[in-house]
């Protein structure tokens, strides 16, 4: 497995170590940072079974879920210096999850935020970037199925209506003379325009810790690295005139709108 | 329905617009409508910067496209017009 990030080669002797493969294991795979390659010292590393039944383990604890079966079943411990997580999904969990980000479901209604939960959310955002330790048939299979959803346009329009509503804000605030309360709402308008532009590109992930790496990952042209990461340091904000950045951003926010395709 | 616009009025993207790109075509939302914008519509929507005259917008709408300058002049001022009745735009 030479140029796998390190973790990702441990994960198939950890999984067969602990018993922790179950045998209709249809695939596992590293996510996360790990399977990036951008993992720290600290960090976790996140993996994920998918077997056609239901996990059952006395080391797991359940979260639940708003699917059939109902929970999902998590198992973490220490290995060395590192903290593993391990969560088992069902072959039909995953379904139920595709089948909610269907066309025909954008068609009926566009706002994913009422459609998937955190966790699927997740789910289908690591799934692109994972690193199949186990079942990479499987894996290539689902990332089809994914890239044959409105996954992607589920993600960027909940991203341009999160900008749209913080641009707003931030217009108001300026127009009502409350300044500091702007920039903050044109720093969040900012945050969802820049993961509109990452969604556009299936660079998809909601946290904002990774969003410099992933936009560097995506390279695109309507926000190249260098403004994006100008306007994230606030680089040209003058505290003499913050209305100035504030209008910038909002500017930028727009101009991404009318360039990222929905 | 349309507003009177003149060559000299600077029109702006009013701050509660949203816009969309869906299936390559500009869609652009005012408080009461939406609207898909043709290609030329588009063009002239994007050079809307709140600094450009609508006689800016006329010029370079008529460079674009190879036509005479007081036909894409008055083409810009119809669609300005119909844009700040829909309440997409304003004029300064």
């Amino acid at each position: 497995m030479t140029g796998v990030p390190a973790g990702c080669q441990e994960a198939r002797t950890v999984l067969g170590e602990h018993r922790l493969l179950p045998g209709d294991a249809l695939a596992a795979f590293v996510v996360g940072s790990t399977a990036r390659g951008w993992a720290n010292p600290g960090s976790d590393i996140d993996v994920v079974v998918v077997s056609a039944a239901p996990f059952a383990d006395d080391r797991a604890v359940t979260t639940r879920v708003a699917l059939v079966p109902d929970t999902l079943p998590v198992v973490t411990f220490r290995r060395g210096e590192r903290r593993w997580e391990l969560k088992y999904w069902t072959a039909a969990q995953v379904d139920q999850v595709m089948n909610k980000i269907t066309w025909s479901a954008f068609e009926a209604d566009r706002r994913v935020g009422d459609r998937l939960t955190l966790t699927e959310n997740l789910f289908l955002a690591r799934l692109r970037s994972c690193v199949p330790v186990f079942g990479a048939g499987w894996v290539e299979q689902a990332r089809r199925r994914l890239d044959g959803t409105a996954y992607r346009s589920f993600m960027v329009i909940e991203a341009l209506a999160e900008a749209d509503d913080a641009v707003e804000d931030a217009l108001g605030q300026l127009a009502a003379g409350d300044v500091e309360s702007a920039v903050l709402s044109a720093q969040a308008a900012f945050g969802f325009a820049v993961e509109a532009v990452l969604a556009g590109h299936g660079e998809f992930g909601p946290q904002p810790k990774w969003r410099a790496r992933r936009l560097r990952a995506a390279a695109p042209e309507i926000l190249p690295f260098a403004e994006y990461w100008s306007i994230q340091t606030m680089r040209d904000f003058d505290p003499e005139r913050p209305q100035e950045w504030v209008r910038r951003v909002a500017e930028t926010c727009r101009r991404v709108a009318m360039e990222v395709e929905v | 329905m349309t507003a009177q616009v003149a060559a000299r009025s600077v029109p702006r993207v009013r701050d509660d617009v949203r816009v969309r790109r869906y299936r390559g075509r500009l869609l652009v939302a005012g408080p009461v409508d939406a609207y898909e914008l043709t290609e030329s519509a588009e063009f002239v929507f994007r050079r809307i910067d709140g600094r450009r005259t609508a006689g800016d917008i006329g010029a370079l709408l008529a460079q674009e496209y190879d036509i005479a300058a007081a036909v894409a002049g008055q083409d810009v001022l119809d669609l300005l017009g119909e844009l700040t009745v829909h309440q997409i735009i304003e004029l300064d």
